[in-house]
């Protein structure tokens, strides 16, 4: 949850490095057009996200997906921007599979070279046992 | 002997050397890594995102790919009411606030911004529309009235 007011604010030098690349070389910003902006973007989240919570509601589902977002934006009228989200989903969910290979790969050499490791890295490896527990425990939130 | 069997299996016409394909590798490795270090700096982030989608009331819980598609969106609704009001001003060169608030009066879709940027007004044209609201206030009273 969003405790004080400053948690809803993008930073700044984001916000006008986005304004700086949708914009021709050359123009002028004013200042109010920054913060303006960036208070725009996060009503715009707040505004998508109830709109995809609407539709996981309807759905029967807790989770928000990276479906309802994207029906959320079609539903409010920015169908425009449903091309290059997907292409993003796409790549996201590429990164994730080699994430997620990567993790079960040094998992298995871990547990090899736990066979040869002394007593002395045990600590060690429990320790990353327990953050494998916890990234478990993320993935059922997610489903 | 590896340059002539390159140039005799590459169906291109450009002959590349040997010691050339590593540095290329190498190359397109680099503006891979390059391009997804730009997406990242460019992007709003997700942990504020986070925070703002987790206010909403009734959101129980939110997967990642969700957090990282409506920064991403965020983004180009940023680019694209900036670009509108550009657009529409007047002035080519020179992006004002009573551009943005112009775009977001008029476009219905940006209608639930309108609390937000509101249209500036001067205190002259404000008394001006509390004095005509009154005086229609008293007309309407007195039709009662009759």
């Amino acid at each position: 949850m969003a405790e004080k007011p400053e948690d809803f604010n993008m930073p700044s030098n984001v916000v006008s490095k986005i304004i700086k690349d949708a914009l021709p070389h050359g123009v002028n910003v004013s200042a109010d057009v920054r913060s303006a902006a960036s208070r725009s973007a996060s009503i715009f989240i707040l505004y998508v996200t109830t709109c995809a919570n609407d539709i996981a509601v309807a759905n029967k589902r807790k989770t928000l997906s990276a479906q309802d977002v994207l029906e959320a934006i079609t539903q409010i009228g920015f169908e425009e921007f449903t091309e290059e989200l997907m292409e993003l989903h796409k790549t996201l969910m590429k990164e994730k599979t080699l994430k997620e290979r990567q993790r079960l790969k040094n998992k298995s050499m871990e547990s090899k070279s736990s066979q040869v490791l002394d007593d002395k890295d045990d600590d060690n490896e429990e320790e990353e046992e327990d953050e494998d527990e916890e990234e478990d425990e993320e993935e059922e939130e997610e489903d | 002997m590896c340059m002539c069997r390159a140039y005799y299996f590459s169906a291109r016409p450009t002959v590349v050397h040997y010691s050339q394909v590593n540095t290329i590798l190498l190359k397109t490795e680099m503006e891979e890594r390059s391009s997804a270090h730009k997406r990242k700096a460019c992007a709003l982030p997700l942990t504020r995102v986070k925070t703002i989608m987790r206010s909403s009331p009734d959101v129980s819980s939110i997967s990642p790919e969700a957090i990282a598609l409506t920064a991403h969106s965020a983004k180009l609704f940023i680019s694209q009411l900036v670009g509108d009001s550009l657009d529409e001003s007047h002035s080519g060169d020179q992006l004002e606030y009573k551009d943005l608030a112009h775009v977001v009066a008029t476009h219905k879709r940006m209608a639930f911004l309108q609390d937000i940027l509101p249209q500036k007004m001067t205190v002259r044209d404000f008394d001006r529309l509390v004095t005509e609201y009154e005086k229609q206030h008293k007309s309407v009273g007195r039709d009662h009235k009759h």
